[in-house]
């Protein structure tokens, strides 16, 4: 990959905004009240679970869907009303769509073509975006011929050709093999950090996301419920949804009670939890305790409680072998608790159906609204 | 509220497509003009009193006050009933053969499939009475050899025996891939939980094949409860279709029993597809998951082959005698009282080619013509039902596939109808009705629903992220259905087209309501005014010969064609 017109790209990325956006099918309430800010140059991914309006939202952005209310901005520029034709934004789709009558090579030059760019320089372009994907070789084959992971570099290839202001991704690592995705994620990474452009993608897939997202919007039902960094969605969930997309967590289900200085959190099943930091809010309302399994202290010892820690009882019901870890399934005053211990070669496992003491610290405790 | 939802969601979609309504719009007023008009016209004269104009039921009560018309009524049920139970026993041996066992006749079963529908009943209809006839060589070696005869070919009995051989591949076809839908896990659950032998059959397979058998067997009641050409050869009038043909063409076009009979035709047309949906309400299985798919086969034993070929050759030789009888019609020279010709000629096909050159010319003109515009409109539909949410878009496509269900003769009789009071502006005494261009449209009406069925099943394999990635890289509506739906679509587009043509160029019921000279006639009107006199036989097949040659042809090389281009594209794994 040497001189090459990628290489000399000037950062001219742009903002997305998303304002009061409200979209249905029919009757179904497809996204409700959506307003989302993504920067210049980040890469940001929309995440949830299907059916929870992310690719819609995509779409919209494409131009595929209209809202019924609400303005989709690009840089300063309104684009609700332009077709997907004059909206310069690139999309891989997740089947990555690749026209089966056309070579690669013709595949790639389609988006020039409807340019009326001149001939030459629609040639020195595609071959830039085949020797940028690794695929110039292999520019007269068709599309049948090649690979999954090849299919969607030319989906790739095909799309930043035509310089895009932003781009975008459905599902972009969906249909390949784990070892595949887990290559092409970075290749997505190097790429994007290379052209420095805006680019959105759409992923069920937490760790996908997580590993490769500057930022995260996590939607659900129409609704995006938190936006953020991996770490901060991760950290602070707004609500119990949040908390248990992202990773694994422990809930006990209970109210807050706030007196004079302190919170105590009353849980369902009879215990009482004190709570460092609450928030006014969640008095009176449904709500659950967060806590997750790597912060468990389990042992089968008495726990020393000077390290301001929360001491609970539980009984071993199981444990699943993860490699790094052990996690444990316990029950605590009749809840469900998994709890993870590293594990090292040699260590003993503790078994079924022995009372263990638990401890948590309480700077990892928070209360999230149901 | 609800309404002025709807109405705005209407007018944003027509926004969205503004092209594509006006298309739609434009369809729907040559459906409208095309078919509905002439069909609902002939509806209302049924109903007509002659005298005071008004409305009225003694039409009806006449045909059936007429022991002519009973008789004809019940004779065309009888019919089309006895030649499903015929076609029925075709074709379940054969697709049983297939689905169960490891036979090495199935490509033989699958040519059987297909070598019938090539030839229109009608044409085999008189060389079938050359062999199987009273006088014919079958009954001529039976009375020979063992002193009997059977009447395969009288009267009803002809009908029945001709239009089952041509017919049975729709229920063959139907039921044998009912069959290998059925998968294997359906059949070796039922083995786990305990059911084996007949009872799997009855309790499991039967029932799972049931759809696609009820499908099969309503297309061939419809079809021959329909047919005109195959009685008026075999000089069966006391049938429906015969009688309504006869009464315009010896009446003229206000004699209301022609109407009449129209009518009920559509009726029991309709009435049979609704029958046939209502059993099958429900019941549309799509069992194959993903894996393997078709019952379990086996070897069969020696005693069950010998059985198979038996029966295997019995049916080939019977699907095979049209095709052989007309042969030997169209190269024999006198050909009566006798097993085989008395000598063999050319000289047939040398009368047709100078004397009669324009039914080719005009068959290969009309049905070219009308394949082209139904493959347009079937695309446009296709693209209208599947790509946009235009309200009425379903009832488009109801109104196209509808005239499946209406018979040629009945929208002949419309035409007739409907236009012979308008006469073509620049053509002296011609009314539009006979003018050889409104033969055109009707074919193309008529073999609408064909294309408009490969039209949809294309597209529906184009998926739409195809078109959509090219919109998002910047080519328009236009541009984007020029450059990727049309290539992608080319080979179900192709098949359409000749499916329309194929069928289009043996189409009878309609031509001969709808030819007013012989110079404007095509093939299959030819192949009748020949077959009207024992010398003209001879022309007359080789007319047929040339039909299925063409129609056979196309038909190979279209398959040809799309068989390439699907292994070049590497479509159905793709995309």
């Amino acid at each position: 990959m040497n001189s090459n017109s990628y290489d000399l790209k000037a950062n001219k990325a742009v903002s997305v905004n998303f304002k009061d956006i409200n979209l249905s099918f029919g009757k179904t309430h497809v996204l409700k009240g959506i307003n989302l800010f993504i920067e210049p140059g980040e890469l940001f991914a929309f995440l949830g679970p299907s059916g929870c309006g992310k690719t819609t939202l995509l779409r919209l952005l494409a131009g595929f869907e209209s809202a019924q209310t609400g303005e989709v901005i690009i840089g300063d520029k309104e684009v609700s009303y332009l077709p997907p034709w004059q909206r310069n934004l690139g999309m891989v789709f997740q089947s990555y769509a690749l026209w089966p009558h056309m070579t690669i090579r013709r595949n790639v030059a389609f988006g020039l073509e409807e340019r009326h760019v001149p001939r030459n320089e629609i040639n020195r372009r595609t071959d830039d975006a085949l020797k940028l994907v690794g695929l110039y070789e292999l520019a007269e084959r068709q599309p049948s011929q090649l690979s999954g992971g090849q299919q969607q570099r030319v989906a790739l290839a095909r799309t930043i050709v035509i310089e895009p202001q932003v781009l975008l991704l459905d599902e972009p690592l969906s249909n390949l093999d784990a070892k595949l995705r887990i290559q092409m994620r970075h290749e997505l990474l190097d790429l994007q950090r290379k052209l420095s452009i805006t680019t959105i993608f759409v992923t069920h897939d937490q760790e996908e996301a997580n590993t490769i997202a500057d930022r995260i919007a996590l939607m659900k039902d129409g609704v995006i419920q938190q936006i953020g960094t991996p770490v901060e969605l991760y950290d602070k969930p707004v609500n119990r949804f949040v908390a248990d997309f992202l990773g694994t967590a422990n809930f006990f289900e209970g109210t807050l009670e706030k007196s004079a200085n302190q919170c105590v959190f009353n849980t369902e099943n009879g215990l009482s939890i004190p709570i460092d930091n609450c928030s006014n809010d969640l008095e009176n309302s449904g709500c659950s305790l967060v806590f997750r399994p790597q912060n468990i202290n389990v042992s089968t010892k008495k726990l020393s409680g000077k390290d301001n820690s929360v001491q609970l009882q539980g009984t071993i019901k199981g444990k699943e072998f993860l490699g790094s870890t052990i996690r444990y399934r316990l029950t605590v005053k009749g809840k469900d608790v998994f709890a993870d211990v590293t594990h090292q070669q040699g260590k003993r496992l503790i078994e079924d159906g022995m009372t263990v003491n638990l401890g948590i610290n309480r700077q990892q405790m928070i209360v999230v609204r149901d | 509220m609800a309404i002025t939802a709807w109405s705005e969601e209407a007018v944003s979609e027509i926004r969205k497509h503004p092209g594509m309504a006006a298309v739609m719009l434009l369809i729907s007023l040559f459906l409208l003009l095309f078919l509905v008009i002439p069909v609902a016209q002939v509806v209302f004269a049924a109903f007509l009193d002659s005298t005071t104009g008004g409305f009225t039921l003694l039409n009806f009560k006449d045909f059936f006050n007429t022991a002519l018309f009973r008789e004809s009524f019940w004779n065309s049920i009888y019919v089309g009933l006895m030649a499903v139970v015929i076609a029925s026993l075709f074709a379940m041996p054969l697709a049983y053969f297939t689905s169960r066992f490891e036979f090495r006749g199935a490509v033989i079963i699958q040519s059987l499939g297909i070598i019938p529908l090539i030839m229109p009943p009608f044409v085999g209809a008189v060389a079938m009475l050359m062999l199987f006839g009273r006088n014919g060589s079958v009954n001529l070696i039976l009375d020979q050899w063992f002193g009997f005869t059977i009447p395969f070919m009288e009267g009803l009995n002809g009908v029945i025996f001709v239009q089952s051989i041509h017919y049975f591949p729709f229920i063959l076809i139907n039921l044998s891939a009912a069959l290998q839908n059925i998968d294997r896990s359906m059949e070796e659950s039922a083995q786990n939980l305990g059911c084996s032998g007949m009872r799997l059959f009855r309790r499991i397979v039967l029932p799972l094949a049931m759809p696609g058998y009820v499908a099969g067997a309503s297309l061939v009641f419809l079809k021959v409860f329909d047919d005109l050409g195959t009685p008026l050869l075999l000089n069966v009038n006391n049938m429906l279709a015969p009688q309504a043909y006869l009464r315009i063409a010896s009446i003229g076009i206000n004699d209301p029993m022609g109407y009449v009979i129209s009518v009920i035709l559509v009726v029991i047309a309709l009435g049979s597809m609704w029958l046939a949906m209502l059993s099958l309400k429900g019941k549309d299985y799509a069992t194959v998951q993903k894996g393997g798919g078709g019952l379990a086969k086996r070897r069969m034993r020696p005693w069950e082959k010998f059985f198979a070929w038996i029966i295997v050759l019995l049916i080939m030789g019977l699907v095979l005698a049209p095709h052989i009888g007309l042969s030997m019609l169209s190269f024999g020279t006198i050909w009566s009282y006798s097993i085989l010709p008395d000598d063999f000629t050319i000289k047939h096909f040398a009368t047709i080619f100078a004397e009669t050159p324009e039914y080719m010319t005009n068959t290969v003109l009309y049905s070219a013509l009308a394949a082209t515009i139904d493959v347009i409109l079937g695309t446009a539909i296709a693209y209208i039902i599947l790509r946009t949410k235009l309200i009425g878009r379903q009832w488009l496509d109801y109104v196209a596939m509808a005239a499946v269900a209406i018979p040629g003769l009945v929208i002949g009789i419309g035409y007739l109808r409907t236009f012979y009071g308008f006469q073509v502006p620049w053509l002296e005494n011609q009314p539009v009705a006979t003018w050889w261009m409104a033969i055109v449209v009707a074919l193309a009406v008529r073999r609408l629903p064909y294309a408009l069925r490969a039209c949809t099943a294309a597209l529906q394999q184009v998926s739409v992220s195809l078109e959509e990635s090219a919109e998002n890289l910047g080519a328009g509506k236009l541009s984007t259905v020029r450059k990727i739906v049309v290539p992608l679509m080319a080979g179900g587009i192709l098949a359409g087209f000749v499916t329309s043509f194929a069928t289009a160029a043996v189409e009878l019921g309609m031509t001969l309501m709808l030819v007013s000279k012989n110079s404007d006639g095509p093939l299959s009107y030819g192949i009748y005014v020949y077959m009207q006199s024992a010398a003209g036989r001879g022309p007359g097949a080789a007319l047929g010969i040339v039909a299925v040659v063409v129609v056979g042809l196309c038909t190979l090389l279209s398959y040809i064609f799309v068989d390439r281009r699907q292994k070049k594209l590497g479509m159905g794994q793709a995309n």
